[in-house]
């Protein structure tokens, strides 16, 4: 199976892509898009509990667009170092915050600016943020320390990358030994054809 | 992939139909059958130690020291 793009792919074209998508769903996330969004959508496709889900600021939910549920996938304990690859407006972010408590830590990297904002205004509403941090990075050239994460979280992030055994390395890099990946994301049945790899619009899609 | 990279336990422990009724399943081919997953890896403990694993989902320990 082919975890990175044709040679000569526009890499760059696709990070614009992908920016562009996820900047306006950071600003219009009642906008038209080919994916779900929001906390119903969570909580009934996904599994998260709608309560909780209500205790994090609309500022992170209303624009909260996963294909899984990391929170589902093992416990994080509190005082834990918590990573969120692709952490978009917070939703994770947030609520691996409540699992870790004050005497935790939980580190969002993301690469669009207008998410960042978002996240980083629902952390302060939420009271969260002398333990939570959103850092600007990619999750192919993490901004985190090497073996520094007790467990890192991800959700619907990796497969718009367009190196995921790079991706995949810095994961490995920045856990602590022992520690764990909680990864939503989407997968197919069988391999894509190098038409539909070689499609800039199709990766973003 | 995440064997190669030195990640153990490496598992998809949960599926989810997470673009029903999204204009991206009317695009993709329906026989890609794309689907959310949650996936589960861990990165080894260091060389010596025990190591005990727990399958949060299925609420079984097991002990990989037997």
């Amino acid at each position: 199976m082919a975890t990175t793009c044709p040679v000569g792919f526009n890499v760059d074209k696709l990070r614009q892509l992908v920016r562009a998508e996820y900047d306006r769903a950071a600003r219009e996330p009642e906008g038209n898009f080919h994916f779900h969004r929001g906390p119903q959508y969570a909580a009934r496709l996904l599994g998260y509990d709608a309560q909780e889900l209500a205790m994090i600021p609309e500022d992170s939910t209303a624009a909260f667009a996963g294909v899984g549920n990391p929170h589902r996938i093992g416990p994080i304990e509190p005082g834990e170092t918590v990573l969120d690859v692709g952490c978009g407006a917070g939703t994770d972010l947030l609520l691996a915050a409540r699992r870790t408590g004050s005497t935790g830590r939980v580190i969002g990297v993301d690469m669009t600016p207008a998410m960042i904002e978002r996240a980083t205004r629902s952390a302060l509403k939420a009271g969260l943020w002398e333990y939570v941090e959103v850092r600007r990075g990619r999750a192919e050239e993490l901004p985190i320390e090497t073996e520094s994460v007790d467990v890192a979280i991800s959700n619907g992030v990796l497969n718009l990358s367009p190196d995921k055994l790079r991706a995949f390395s810095e994961i490995y890099r920045v856990l602590k030994p022992g520690g764990r990946l909680y990864l939503a994301d989407v997968v197919v049945q069988r391999e894509l054809s190098l038409a539909a790899r070689s499609d800039v619009d199709l990766w973003a899609a | 992939m995440t064997a190669q990279i030195g990640f153990a336990h490496a598992a998809i422990v949960e599926r989810f139909d997470c673009y029903e009724g999204t204009s991206a399943k009317a695009r993709l081919s329906e026989d890609l059958y794309v689907q959310g997953v949650n996936f589960y890896a861990r990165k080894p403990e260091l060389p010596g130690k025990n190591q005990v694993f727990k399958n949060s989902l299925e609420g079984v320990q097991v002990d990989l020291r037997k």
